[in-house]
């Protein structure tokens, strides 16, 4: 049974005792609830992969217990969204509120000192503590860590040795979490990192709410230490703060000064070789200095992205043969197989020739999400977060705002909840306002479609493929355009809060292959499922009204399609689009795309196969480039047409799910409506200014 | 009216609701992360609206 709400209710409801997962950001707390739960939620090789709450159920032998995963933090002194989350949820156990049988604090081997900082904070609470040191692998022979000593002097309930990325020591792990959830003994963590001469002078802060005293003292410490009135008593903060500085002490860095000094200790016994191994250069350092090198770390990461979108034409080809001739090879069966009627013309025209359409844009989906997954997962997408965050700090935005940027080019919404790790609320608001603008997934059938019809396939300079180029340009121009309204945002949104970019490099790791291909094929299912109903659905419903009313046609030579809804709906908005170069057709695809900009495709492909009077299906690319103007007789769709409507999809809003989002991460309306305000303007001037100005220029 | 015809209008009545039922999804609940197989809607506005 699987468990998706966290809740005290749904907790409850299940009857399973239940863990709570904690940890640094990046110390691979997710992979873990992944194997555990074997659920798919998200990993990667960059911190703040996980923003919310998420929650499964482990089996082990005939014993069930729920497992919560929770976002990293380096400590429960929370700077963002997400790790406000943590500490929350950590503040309401305290105070007795459904705590978890269990903390699981997963520690990140190969650097213990920093992640066991957090460790120590969870021992105040008096809940039985299982500390995971996860990535054992990474550690050296000479540095191994003594276990039952750290069990000891940490006093938490078990030290399992793990990791998840070689699937080894989980088994130990459930083992661990069993045997405490079993366990009645009462906890009594011997945290001592803080001294009887400053817990005496925080007692006036210490909230009786916590059940815990040891987290009274520590909580009352990080109000004084952050300068927080606690009742509005500014003055006693003040008085505490100097007796602090009296005895010696720092009031800002005092939790952290006495906790590293009892860690210092502690690590020090644990594990002899530390201090010798931190001392060399690793091969992730030597990496950097060519990968974030300040002129050679840009020149290496233009050169991937231009690999990586000339790649999505040359791979993709082969494949999408296969997938066309499959198709026609459906149609023809269909057709073949079926006596004419209206079922067999739903089938074949709206189904097969709008879902078709759509499906064999497939393997470039792929491609880009291998891509995309493999920076990710080597931790190359981190350094480019590093090298970016100076210009995005110019334009308005945060270093941690390149990270969900770059989630945007597979799909906005997961971008935008990224977002939460960025503590500032106007420079968040600037990156969720301009996230749409970087061409996601779904834009790539409509750019693919358009380019590989009206733009050929020749080479420039020897080595420049110009349909590959197209794309590029239109990636550019959605990315460069959005980094130019962060920085008109960033004038006009008035807030004077500003954040500090914190980015922990984590070390390059060859990519799991079976991890790759998992969210490879996770994507696909996406595409293929959750876009495919929506699509199949526009296509039967708009089948319907392109074929009705029917018209007798021995009464006009006008193709009927002109006399239907559809036709009728498409000739309606055409004054409208007319400047654009844009025919009642796209006008219709326009409409239909807000749903998701793939239905577009589809789209036309449904209204061409009504329109066609043979009993094939119409190959799209052709029927779009042989598509006469009845009364002019020239193409109706030329290279500067398909410019202009690629231009208008760089921008346009078309993503309905993409606003939804943004309501729900902003709590407004107020946000998504000034998004397809501004988006569709835009989006409607840039294509207006490719056609008209390709016409002055003498363009067709 | 023949068989075919029937069995179309009811895929037509069915894919026309299915296109009403997403939008009014949509505007209530938003989809979710879709990265992820099944996950749940964050509720991080409700712990801001509650704390406020």
């Amino acid at each position: 049974m699987r468990t998706h709400f966290f809740d005290k209710k749904s907790i409850d409801s299940t009857n399973h005792p239940w863990v709570a997962l904690l940890g640094n950001p990046n110390c691979g707390k997710t992979a873990i609830f992944n194997i555990l739960s074997g659920l798919s939620q998200k990993v990667s090789n960059y911190p703040g992969i996980t923003v919310e709450k998420k929650i499964g159920t482990v089996k082990f032998g005939k014993k069930s217990f729920n497992i919560l995963d929770l976002p990293g933090t380096y400590s429960l002194s929370a700077e963002s969204f997400d790790e406000q989350i943590v500490s929350d949820q950590v503040q309401n156990w305290a105070k007795g509120e459904n705590p978890p049988a269990a903390i699981i604090s997963v520690v990140d081997a190969s650097n213990l000192s920093r992640n066991l900082y957090l460790t120590s904070q969870l021992l105040d609470l008096d809940i039985p503590v299982i500390v995971a040191l996860n990535m054992i692998d990474r550690i050296d022979s000479q540095a191994q860590i003594d276990q039952n000593s750290l069990k000891t002097q940490l006093s938490v309930a078990a030290v399992v040795l793990l990791s998840a990325k070689l699937n080894q020591g989980l088994d130990d792990l459930k083992e661990a979490i069993v045997t405490v959830i079993n366990s009645e003994e009462k906890t009594n963590h011997q945290s001592n990192w803080i001294s009887l001469p400053v817990q005496n002078e925080l007692k006036p802060f210490i909230d009786q709410q916590f059940v815990s005293s040891k987290f009274g003292v520590a909580h009352a410490l990080r109000l004084v230490s952050r300068n927080i009135n606690h009742n509005g008593n500014a003055a006693q903060v003040d008085s505490i703060r100097n007796s602090i500085s009296n005895l010696g002490f720092n009031p800002q860095t005092l939790e952290a000064t006495l906790r590293y000094r009892w860690i210092d200790e502690i690590v020090k016994s644990v594990q002899s070789r530390a201090k010798t191994s931190i001392r060399k250069i690793s091969r992730s350092e030597q990496w950097d200095k060519i990968l974030t090198h300040r002129w050679f770390g840009p020149i290496i990461f233009v050169t991937v992205l231009y690999f990586i979108f000339q790649s999505i034409f040359t791979w993709a080809t082969i494949p999408m043969d296969w997938i066309q001739t499959g198709i026609d090879w459906v149609s023809a069966f269909v057709l073949k197989n079926m006596f004419p009627g209206m079922l067999r013309d739903v089938l074949v025209e709206g189904i097969i020739g709008g879902v078709g359409a759509i499906v064999i844009f497939l393997p470039q989906i792929l491609i880009l999400s291998l891509f995309l997954t493999i920076m990710e997962d080597t931790g190359y997408m981190a350094r480019v977060a590093f090298m970016l965050d100076k210009s995005m700090t110019k334009m308005g935005l945060h270093g941690k705002s390149i990270l969900p940027l770059m989630s945007g080019y597979a799909c906005a919404i997961p971008g935008i909840m990224s977002t939460r790790t960025i503590d500032s609320w106007k420079e968040r608001l600037i990156t969720i306002l301009i996230l749409p603008l970087m061409s996601c997934s779904a834009r790539l059938p409509v750019y693919t479609l358009l380019i590989s019809a009206f733009i050929p396939p020749i080479t420039l300079s020897g080595y420049l493929n110009l349909q590959g180029l197209t794309l590029v340009v239109m990636y550019f121009l959605g990315t460069a355009t959005a980094l130019i309204l962060a920085k008109v945002f960033s004038k006009f949104i008035k807030e004077k809060t500003s954040s500090s970019f914190v980015l922990e490099l984590p070390p390059y790791h060859v990519p799991i292959p079976r991890s790759v291909l998992r969210h490879v094929l996770i994507r696909g299912k996406l595409f293929l499922i959750n876009a495919g109903k929506i699509i199949m659905a526009i296509s039967i419903v708009l089948w319907f009204l392109a074929s009705f009313p029917k018209v007798d046609q021995s009464i006009t030579d006008v193709n009927p399609i002109h006399y239907s809804y559809a036709g009728k709906i498409g000739h309606a908005i055409e004054p409208v689009i007319r400047p654009l170069g844009f025919d009642w057709k796209i006008g219709i695809g326009l409409l239909t795309s807000f749903a998701a900009r793939e239905v577009m495709v589809s789209t036309m492909a449904t209204i061409y196969n009504v329109e066609a009077t043979g009993d094939n299906i119409v190959n799209l690319r052709e029927a779009m480039r042989s598509d006469v103007d009845v009364k002019t007789g020239m193409p109706v769709y030329t290279p500067l047409v398909a410019l202009a409507l690629m231009v208008f999809y760089v921008f346009a809003a078309q993503c309905m799910a993409t606003f939804a989002i943004v309501r729900q991460e902003t709590n407004s309306w107020k946000w998504p409506l000034f998004m397809i305000a501004y988006l569709t303007i835009l989006a409607y001037l840039g294509a207006l200014f490719v056609y008209q100005g390709g016409l002055l220029l003498g363009f067709s | 009216m023949n068989w075919q015809t029937i069995i179309a209008g009811g895929i037509g009545i069915i894919a026309f609701w299915y296109i009403i039922g997403v939008f009014l999804r949509q505007l209530k609940k938003p989809e979710v992360d879709p990265k992820c197989d099944d996950c749940p809607v964050p509720d991080i506005m409700d712990n801001k609206r509650e704390s406020k």
